[in-house]
């Protein structure tokens, strides 16, 4: 199916006989490229499954706010993001109690074949990025992953270019310290 | 110097793929479903919104109703509590008293026709040495001067007589001076 542009799917969203089918569209479009930024934050598909949904309930809500100063993919990538996050808080305040610590936690289901398909080098690769704070990581899931530009990133998070590139400098020296302890 | 815009795999591991890192397994036809469940949400969370209207309704007469009751309740033994509570300054205020007797003389000597006050008047003897006419005692002037109401708490079973009265307004002494 071909893909529709901002414009077309706007349209069809601003339309009220067509919201529906519009919004029908959007999800199709874009939820696999948008899974993987909750997947790896969240780690269990679970989490991951969640967090896609209310990301998308927030997008059903406030869609007539959308004032196009961004692309829709950016602006939606920011409403997923934000819901990883606030997840991940949630779960780490449950888990407060709990023996395990949320980064024990997380790097167990990574172990698990169900929940990760990498081999050992991206086991261990993994591994390192989960010791990065939450918001660092998605900095570095966005640029190594996801290869966005800066400039990108910063319209999503909101945070300064400078403030970005420090921030991935300093998560790539975390992880490369990880890797050569481990090995 | 550590280029954050050229970073490779290799940096971080010799054998490090990019791709193979980045390997989520996802349950199968799990983004053909998702539309779906994800319209299921938006339409319960449209019934949800409706329905709280609804099921507040029922719980708020409810509500309603007990504390009418509950009001009747403490109200009722309050307003026979306070039945021999008058005033002195010619109306009682509660006709329900359980002294019938005082209330039945108030309403007959202090009811707002100002006759009544003469009445009391004609009764009353001029004091000894003074020549002016008992029905001065209660001169008219003396009869429009607004008197602030006293709440006076009256036993049950002390019985007044005119006299008491008479002696009250003439001389300002206090109930308990009276009783």
């Amino acid at each position: 199916m071909r893909e529709l542009s901002d414009k077309e799917l706007l349209e069809k969203l601003r339309d009220p006989s067509g919201r529906a089918y519009g919004f029908n569209l959007l999800v199709r479009q874009f939820s696999p490229r948008l899974y993987p930024v909750v997947r790896r934050l969240l780690i269990n598909h679970d989490d991951a499954d969640d967090a896609m949904q209310n990301a998308w309930l927030s997008v059903h809500r406030n869609i007539d706010k959308f004032q196009e100063n961004s692309s829709l993919f950016t602006w939606l990538y920011r409403i997923t993001l934000n819901e990883a996050l606030a997840l991940l808080k949630k779960n780490k305040r449950r888990s407060f109690l709990s023996l395990e610590s949320e980064t024990a936690r997380l790097a167990r289901y990574l172990e698990s074949p169900v929940y990760f398909d990498g081999d050992e080098s991206a086991l261990k690769f993994q591994k390192a990025i989960l010791t990065l704070p939450p918001k660092q990581r998605s900095v570095f899931h966005m640029r190594y992953f996801d290869e966005l530009p800066y400039a990108r990133i910063a319209e999503i998070t909101g945070t300064s270019e400078g403030a970005l590139k420090a921030s991935y400098h300093q998560a790539v020296s975390k992880i490369e310290k990880y890797i050569h302890a481990a090995d | 110097m550590l280029e954050p815009d050229n970073i490779d795999d290799k940096r971080f591991s010799k054998d490090l793929d990019k791709k193979s890192a980045d390997k989520w397994p996802v349950p199968v036809n799990y983004f053909e479903s998702l539309p779906e469940r994800i319209s299921t949400r938006i339409s319960a969370q449209k019934a949800q919104k409706h329905r709280p209207l609804g099921k507040l309704i029922w719980p708020g007469i409810a509500a309603a109703a007990v504390a009418v009751v509950l009001a009747v309740l403490l109200i009722l033994p309050n307003d026979k509590s306070v039945g021999n509570r008058v005033t002195v300054a010619g109306q009682h205020q509660d006709t329900s008293a359980p002294d019938k007797a005082i209330s039945a003389y108030l309403d007959k000597e202090f009811s707002a026709d100002s006759s009544s006050y003469n009445n009391l008047a004609d009764n009353v003897k001029p004091p000894a040495g003074r020549n002016k006419p008992a029905a001065n005692v209660l001169a008219p002037e003396a009869q429009q001067t607004p008197i602030s109401p006293v709440a006076v708490d009256f036993p049950e079973d002390v019985k007044i007589t005119e006299d008491m009265l008479l002696e009250y307004f003439d001389s300002g002494l206090t109930s308990e001076d009276i009783l």
